[in-house]
C-alpha cells in the first residue's frame, strides 16, 4: 500500500482524472470533505492536503508520492525524488513590474514575492543584489503601492498582472505539475513506485 | 516521567558503548569531533553546499566559523595536516552535525567511522556487512559512484547538481546537451542488483567490489549525488522500512585527502535508527 498526497483545489482535480484515465486508479476518485480516501481496488491511500504542503507530507515520509508544481520544488530544494513531468497545472515563474524602467540590470532592486529562495537565485545570477520582501497574497499589489520595484510569481495566463497594470519583464522558468516521492521509499517500494510511474507515463 | 528519561539515557550510553567495544576490537580510536570549523574549509571542500544551510559563527580572532555541519570535514582538518607517509587514521565517535532550516535548528546526532591512509574499498564492504549483520536489522543498501555521472557531464553548475539531486529527467534534458543528456539518462532510469544492471550498464568502476555488492544485496544506483561535494568514488546510502531518509551513509572521499596522498572512507550511522533497532 502507497499513500500519496494530492493538492486540493484544481491541480488536485486534474491529478485524480489523470489517475483514473492512466488506469493507476479503478474509480474516478472525488474527495468532497473527506481528507483521506482509502482505495484498496488500486492499493492506494489518498491524502488531500494543500498544495505547498504536498512537500511535507512527502519528505516527511507520511506521503510516499505526492503530486506538487515545480515552482514549489525549486522553492523548497528538498530531499525528494521528481518522478514524472505530468504536463499538467502549466504556468511560467516571471518577473513583473510596472514598466520596464523597473527592471534594469545592475541597479539594486526591491522584490516581493511567495518565493523568497528562487527570486534570490535567479537575481544571484544576474549578479544583481535585491532586497526580498516576502508576501503570502496578494503580491501583484506591491508594485502598486511603492512596496516594491517588481514581483516574482507564476502566471497561468496573465490576466491579473494585466488588470492590475503589470507586465512581464522576464521569464525566470517554465512550471508544471511533477510526480514526486520520498527518498527511502523510492528503493523501500521500488515495484509499486515503478508501476505507478509507469501507468502515468504511458 | 524523571525514571524514563533516566532509562532513556542509560539505554544511549549501552548502544554507544557496544558500538565503542566494538570498533575498538577492530582497530579503532574513540575521538570527539571538535564542535566548529573554519568557514573558508568546509566551503573549500564542499563548494555546493549552500551557505543558507550552515550556521556560521563570528568569533572574536577575526575568523569566521560554522559549527560542524558535516564530521568528517571536522576530523580531517584536525588530523589529516599532522599525518606522515605511513601513518593510518583510524577513529569511530558518536556526535551531532547541525544545520539551517525553515524551523531553525536541525540536529543529526549520530554514530560514524573514518579510515584515512591505505584503504581497501573491500574491506570496508566487508566491515560494513559486518556491521549489518552483527549490529542492525535488515538495511537496503544503494550503491552510487558519484564521479562516474558527474565526469560525463562537461560543465557542471549548480542548477545541474541540483537536477541530479532530483533526479529530475525533466530538468536535466533542458540543462543538458543531446549527447550528454542520452548518455547518462540509462543510469538516472535503471536501477537493481549488479546481477540485473550488468549487461544493460557499464558498472567497470565497481566491478572489482562485485562479491561484497552481491553479499550487501545492494542496489545500484549510480544516479545519486551525494549531498557533500567529496564522496568521489564508492558511496553508500542505506534505507530502511520507517525511516524516512538515508540511516546510513557515507564512502570514499580521496577527492578530499587526495594532496596528502592517502585514501579515504568513512560512513556515518543515524544514532536515532541505532537507539530503536540495535540488537544488542
Amino acid at each position: 500500500m502507497m499513500t500519496c498526497a494530492i493538492p486540493t483545489g484544481r491541480l488536485g482535480k486534474q491529478t485524480l482524472e489523470l489517475l483514473f484515465n492512466q488506469r493507476v486508479t479503478t474509480t474516478l476518485i472525488e474527495p468532497g470533505r473527506q481528507l483521506q480516501i482509502e482505495d484498496e481496488a488500486s492499493n492506494l491511500t489518498f491524502l488531500f492536503v494543500k498544495p505547498s504542503d504536498v512537500i511535507t507530507y512527502v519528505t516527511s515520509g507520511l506521503a510516499d508520492i505526492g503530486i506538487v508544481g515545480s515552482d514549489i520544488i525549486e522553492e523548497t530544494k528538498a530531499d525528494i525524488y521528481e518522478l514524472l513531468d505530468l504536463k499538467i497545472g502549466t504556468c511560467q515563474m516571471i518577473v513583473a513590474g510596472l514598466n520596464e524602467k523597473a527592471y534594469v540590470e545592475n541597479e539594486h532592486l526591491v522584490v516581493s514575492t511567495k518565493f523568497k529562495n528562487t527570486a534570490k537565485s535567479f537575481f544571484k545570477s544576474r549578479n544583481q543584489t535585491v532586497d526580498i520582501k516576502p508576501l503570502n497574497g496578494s503580491v501583484e499589489l506591491a508594485p502598486l503601492i511603492a512596496l516594491s520595484d517588481v514581483i516574482v510569481d507564476i502566471t497561468e495566463t496573465g490576466t491579473t498582472l494585466k488588470e492590475n497594470g503589470l507586465k512581464i519583464l522576464d521569464k525566470i522558468s517554465d512550471v508544471s505539475a511533477r510526480l514526486i516521492c520520498n527518498q527511502a521509499s523510492f528503493y523501500l517500494k521500488k515495484k509499486e513506485m515503478d508501476t505507478f510511474k509507469e501507468r502515468l507515463s504511458q | 516521567m524523571f525514571q524514563e528519561k533516566i532509562k532513556q539515557i542509560q539505554d544511549k550510553n549501552q548502544v554507544i558503548e557496544t558500538l565503542n567495544t566494538f570498533f575498538k576490537g577492530n582497530g579503532f580510536t574513540r575521538i570527539e569531533p571538535e564542535l566548529i570549523t573554519r568557514t573558508t574549509a568546509f566551503i573549500s571542500s564542499n563548494p555546493s553546499v549552500s551557505e543558507d544551510k550552515l550556521i556560521q559563527l563570528q568569533l572574536r580572532d577575526g575568523y569566521s566559523y560554522v559549527l560542524r555541519p558535516d564530521i568528517t570535514t571536522s576530523i580531517l582538518e584536525n588530523y589529516l595536516p599532522l599525518m606522515n607517509d605511513h601513518d593510518q587514521l583510524q577513529v569511530c565517535y558518536q556526535a551531532s552535525s547541525y544545520r539551517q532550516s525553515e524551523a531553525g535548528l536541525k540536529t543529526f546526532p549520530q554514530y560514524g567511522y573514518e579510515v584515512v591512509g591505505q584503504v581497501n574499498i573491500q574491506e570496508q564492504l566487508n566491515m560494513l556487512l559486518s556491521i549489518s549483520k552483527k549490529l542492525i536489522k535488515e538495511m537496503i543498501f544503494v550503491v552510487s559512484y558519484p564521479s562516474f555521472i558527474t565526469s560525463r557531464i562537461p560543465k557542471m553548475t549548480p542548477k545541474i547538481k541540483e537536477a541530479l539531486s532530483l533526479q529530475s529527467t525533466t530538468s536535466l534534458k533542458t540543462r543538458l546537451d543531446n549527447k550528454t543528456y542520452e548518455d547518462i539518462l540509462p543510469y538516472l532510469n535503471q536501477k537493481g542488483t549488479f546481477e540485473d544492471l550488468q549487461d544493460q550498464l557499464d558498472l567497470t568502476v565497481l566491478k572489482p567490489y562485485e562479491k561484497q555488492l552481491n553479499q550487501l544485496n545492494a542496489m545500484i544506483d549510480l544516479s545519486v549525488i551525494p549531498p557533500y561535494d567529496y564522496y568521489s568514488g564508492l558511496y553508500i546510502q542505506g534505507y530502511m522500512k520507517g525511516y524516512h531518509s538515508p540511516v546510513l551513509f557515507g564512502g570514499a572521499y580521496d577527492g578530499r585527502t587526495g594532496q596528502y596522498q592517502k585514501q579515504a572512507f568513512g560512513v556515518s550511522i543515524s544514532l536515532e535508527m541505532l537507539l530503536k533497532e540495535f540488537n544488542i
